[in-house]
């Protein structure tokens, strides 16, 4: 594990230094992804608090950028938080309007073999509307350079500090939804219109 | 009809005062359909005689006026012959089945999640609902097929030991 600079994290420290510092961990603008609270006077209180745990329930906008220039934003709200993980949920908002791809984001970690944790961020999505499926090669490969930079800056910043990580092969793919849903799509929670 | 080929509704028509290539081509291809006629490029009787024929053989209509099939080649004809030239296409390829999905039970979790129903409600009243606009970001409800990726970082909880000197 890095350390923090006197003591070595443990991987919740570590995953907590994540969430607060997202956009040091991703290739950010004027190229990629800009994270942040979607209302300051709500949000930053929810997604960025002082002295606790996020709170679930935060949204946090994204603002996607392309060759410099601001193509779209979506919103997404942190709707699960537990030490060893957090999920993002794809939302519409008044200001971000709809996010390009529907579904859950998930961050967090799970201890290895060998005294080690897997970091990791897991995600299952479609895009929402026609437009954006017209687009779904753009959509999706911008999602997977943005979260590959994710691993390479996570590895970098473990690597830097004082400890040791290294990328694992990353899976992204696209399967046929209804064959998923068949098999995986099991919702306990109904929608609340 | 026309001396250059076209009747008075601007139909071509192939007859004796036609391109003699034109000719030509019905002429082979009735000889195709075991007509005896050679592809002469003449609009001759022979061929006249053929394409009456051909006409009764495929159960042509008469045309109005006629008391019976002509020689002359009308659209109907000359469409009745492209479509019998016409190659069949190749039949299409059936569909190859959707294999399913490998393991993908590490993603079960992400693709039924949906925010606890208090959140929903509160999120919700928070932001109203604004006429038809997809609020709910509905997985199923989305397009197209369904992204599933993961990106994993292995890191060592202790840094391993440098080897003695």
């Amino acid at each position: 594990m890095p350390t923090d600079g006197a003591a070595t994290m443990t991987a919740e420290n570590l995953l907590e230094t994540v969430r607060c510092n997202l956009n040091d961990f991703v290739d950010g603008s004027p190229s990629e992804y800009n994270f942040s609270p979607y209302d300051p006077f709500i949000d930053t209180a929810a997604w960025l608090p002082v002295f606790l745990p996020a709170f679930p329930g935060a949204v946090v906008s994204i603002d996607m950028f392309s060759s410099g220039i601001n193509v779209d934003d979506g919103s997404v709200v942190l709707a699960e938080a537990a030490p060893d993980h957090w999920l993002f949920s794809t939302r519409w908002t008044p200001d971000d309007g709809g996010h390009p791809v529907s579904g859950n984001r998930q961050f967090g970690f799970v201890p290895a073999s060998a005294g080690e944790f897997i970091f990791y961020t897991r995600g299952a999505d479609r895009t929402t509307s026609q437009l954006d499926n017209a687009l779904a090669a753009t959509v999706f490969g911008a999602a997977h350079r943005l979260w590959l930079s994710f691993q390479r800056r996570l590895a970098a910043f473990v690597n830097s500090n004082g400890g040791s990580a290294g990328i694992e092969v990353p899976v992204s793919n696209r399967y046929d939804w209804p064959t998923v849903q068949d098999t995986y799509h099991r919702p306990t929670v109904a929608w609340v219109p | 009809m026309t001396t250059d080929g076209f009747d008075v509704n601007g139909d071509l028509v192939v007859d004796n005062a036609n391109d003699p290539v034109a000719v030509a081509a019905v002429q082979g291809a009735l000889r195709d359909l075991g007509y005896a006629i050679e592809a002469s490029g003449a609009f001759d009787g022979v061929t006249s005689d053929a394409v009456r024929q051909f006409k009764i053989d495929q159960a042509l209509p008469v045309p109005p006026g006629l008391a019976q099939h002509d020689g002359v080649v009308g659209p109907g004809t000359s469409g009745r012959l492209n479509a019998l030239f016409t190659p069949v296409p190749e039949p299409a390829p059936a569909p190859q089945p959707v294999p399913p999905p490998p393991a993908l039970q590490d993603w079960a979790g992400l693709i039924s999640f949906r925010a606890p129903t208090a959140m929903q409600a509160a999120l919700n009243a928070r932001f109203g609902i604004f006429g038809t606009s997809p609020v709910i970001h509905a997985i199923e409800a989305a397009q197209g097929p369904v992204n599933l990726d993961y990106y994993p970082v292995r890191i060592a909880a202790c840094r391993p030991m440098a080897p003695p000197r």
